[in-house]
């Protein structure tokens, strides 16, 4: 297993990680959003390229792309011509949570075209065409270990932002 | 399977609470990473098919339930 980590002080890794990241993702810009799903915990999940079924007997039905990203439990926003759309939270009601879910469905089928992360906020910046932005805002005082987001990509490598300024690019063959 | 029984602090509430309950009972049970993907799918799909756990009126899993879920899931694969 071939492991690639951080762990850092913000000022060691501030100049590195909003180059770093987007090399490790840069094969993904230009793929298509094929798919917007959500798993337990109502994590928001975004499926690029080529897309196969699950393995299991009983998600057979169900695809999975050859890029997955994973919003963990970190609040994101939809925008569109700069216009924001829905701005979720932890504590978002079952009726917001639903309504979320309806609005970021509008990024299905469109093409991803940058991917950007800011080094201070680690806010993540999907850019994707006819003007829509998927903005993910993670929360850095959060002490619930989890991470701020995760990419499982074709190369059987996971790439795990947070959480903090944690980073690690993984082999998961 | 050797999944054995752990304590979540419940201070974390929805979906925190539910993704750290996923995610510690893929270590405890091994998963891989892409597994523990699959199983966070597999549970919610579980729910949308009516096998709604008993934690709350969303049909959320308690620890217990999962554990279950856990084992049934990693037997069919």
């Amino acid at each position: 297993m071939v492991i690639t980590s951080v762990i850092s002080t913000k000022q060691v890794i501030q100049p590195s990680i909003e180059k770093i990241i987007p090399c490790i993702i840069q094969p993904m810009i230009g793929e298509i959003c094929h798919q917007v799903s959500f798993s337990y915990g109502d994590e928001l999940g975004l499926d690029f390229g080529e897309m196969s079924p699950y393995d299991h007997p009983k998600l057979k039905h169900l695809l999975k792309g050859s890029w997955r990203f994973g919003a963990r439990a970190s609040p994101w926003a939809v925008k569109h011509h700069d216009q924001t759309l829905v701005v979720t939270a932890e504590a978002d009601t079952d009726e917001q949570t639903a309504i979320a879910k309806e609005i970021v469905k509008q990024l299905e089928h469109k093409k991803l075209l940058d991917m950007t992360i800011e080094a201070d906020t680690l806010q993540l910046t999907m850019s994707f065409e006819d003007s829509y932005q998927l903005i993910l805002n993670p929360e850095l005082d959060d002490d619930s270990g989890l991470a701020c987001w995760e990419l499982f990509m074709p190369t059987e490598q996971l790439l795990t932002v947070g959480p903090g300024y944690f980073w690690s690019c993984t082999s998961i063959s | 399977m050797n999944c054995t029984y752990r304590i979540i602090s419940y201070v974390i509430m929805g979906k925190k609470r539910d993704l750290k309950q996923i995610d510690a009972i893929a270590r405890e049970c091994n998963m891989s990473p892409p597994v523990r993907k699959a199983f966070g799918k597999f549970i919610e799909n579980e729910k949308a098919n009516g096998d709604m756990g008993v934690l709350n009126d969303k049909g959320d899993f308690t620890w217990e339930e999962l554990q279950q879920k856990a084992e049934e899931f990693l037997n069919r694969f």
